[in-house]
């Protein structure tokens, strides 16, 4: 009977294995808590230079979820919460922490030198990369993410202007794909469920 | 015959498994806002003048030196006032923090939180941030806040803030520190913060 019957159970062992791994990759359908793109699309590419003054490419960094926000370092209002938040996901990770980048890029490049960027960052947390370039840099990386960035004069107030800014955090995945975008004020739970989907740790 | 009738058992039963397991995590979410505003009321102090109590004071760690001035890497040394003897005008270079606190008004008139003023910063500002479209956050100075009568006004991320500009210290976390807020009518008040993460 065994003879007979192995080649038969040989077919039926690949098609369950087939059927398993379709089942894993389709119903592993995770609902984003944060907002998600119809089509998934490559993450726009750019280079900008880090607070040590070496380059910063975007595409450098495949094998790990990025998170990108754009802020200024004379923000004391959103942008703290939202690194503060973003530093509060990263201990939650635990030890899937190392899979994940977060990058911080001023849109104040005439304030924000790389030494104040960098004591700015390092107050969430000492992973936090901190980028800066010329007007002429950074501004093709804002309209490629959407990103508005408009400076404000404050005639009396001592901060002189801020800068009007959209404050999200976009979130790009391991291979490049730009796959979800995070509003302010999300909860640290929400993003860090998002994130830790992206950093592929369950199977 | 028994094991083909096993085998598609086993393929149902796991793709249940795996499905259903799926399923039930998706729901549960979405109130994303809602974990930041609890921790408005953590702290239990208060303070009081006329018909207006203040409480859940809190203001977000913040070091006081960016850098700049010194070339320590940004090190918080407490070098604070030394170089900043005849500087240009507005331009500091130090950072800013924020106080938050929630406001109620006890009265029957409404009341106006019109100024602060603090010794750990340069500047003190009252700031509100508005929200444009596609969530771009737009910070404002105000000229005053407002409680309304028999009403509360909370200061709050994303929302009304006392800024801090310039600060002359750090603020670290379990440091209190105190703000002079100004009514229009309540008068001054010396107000205790504590520095805590949100």
């Amino acid at each position: 009977m065994f003879a007979f019957t192995s080649r038969r159970s040989l077919i039926l062992i690949v098609s369950i294995g087939t059927l398993v791994a379709i089942m894993l990759s389709s119903c592993s359908n995770y609902d984003f808590r944060g907002g998600t793109t119809e089509t998934l699309i490559e993450a726009p590419d750019f280079t900008l230079t880090d607070t040590n003054g070496e380059p910063f490419r975007l595409s450098d960094h495949r094998g790990k979820v990025v998170m990108l926000f754009f802020g200024f370092t004379n923000c004391p209002d959103i942008c703290p919460t939202s690194l503060g938040e973003m530093a509060a996901v990263k201990r939650q990770l635990g030890n899937k922490a190392d899979r994940v980048e977060m990058v911080f890029v001023t849109v104040d490049p005439e304030r924000d030198t790389p030494e104040r960027l960098e004591a700015y960052v390092k107050q969430f947390d000492e992973s936090i990369i901190g980028l800066h370039g010329t007007p002429e840099e950074l501004e093709p990386v804002f309209k490629s993410y959407g990103v508005i960035a408009e400076r404000r004069e404050l005639p009396d107030s001592a901060v002189g202007y801020v800068m009007d800014h959209t404050a999200s955090i976009y979130t790009i995945d391991r291979s490049g794909i730009w796959r979800v975008v995070f509003p302010f004020g999300m909860s640290v739970e929400d993003i860090t469920s998002d994130i830790e989907y992206l950093t592929g740790g369950w199977f | 015959m028994d094991i083909r009738k096993f085998f598609v058992m086993l393929i149902v039963a796991l793709f249940v498994a795996a499905c259903g397991a799926s399923g039930t995590t998706t729901e549960s979410e979405t109130d994303a806002d809602t974990a930041s505003e609890g921790d408005a009321g953590a702290t239990s102090a208060e303070a009081s003048a006329g018909s207006i109590t203040i409480s859940g004071m809190w203001a977000r760690p913040s070091s006081a030196m960016m850098g700049e001035m010194d070339h320590g890497e940004g090190e918080m040394d407490h070098g604070e006032g030394e170089m900043d003897h005849g500087d240009e005008g507005m331009s500091h270079g130090g950072n800013n923090g924020a106080a938050y606190m929630v406001i109620s008004n006890s009265g029957e008139e409404v009341d106006r939180l019109v100024s602060a003023s603090s010794n750990v910063a340069e500047t003190v500002e009252l700031h509100t941030v508005e929200e444009g479209d596609g969530g771009v956050m737009a910070m404002r100075q105000v000229e005053a806040i407002e409680v309304p009568a028999g009403g509360e006004t909370t200061l709050e991320p994303g929302g009304f803030h006392v800024m801090l500009i310039g600060l002359t210290q750090d603020l670290t976390p379990g440091d209190t520190f105190n703000v002079t807020l100004e009514f229009e009518t309540a008068g001054a008040m010396d107000v205790a913060f504590e520095v805590r993460e949100m």
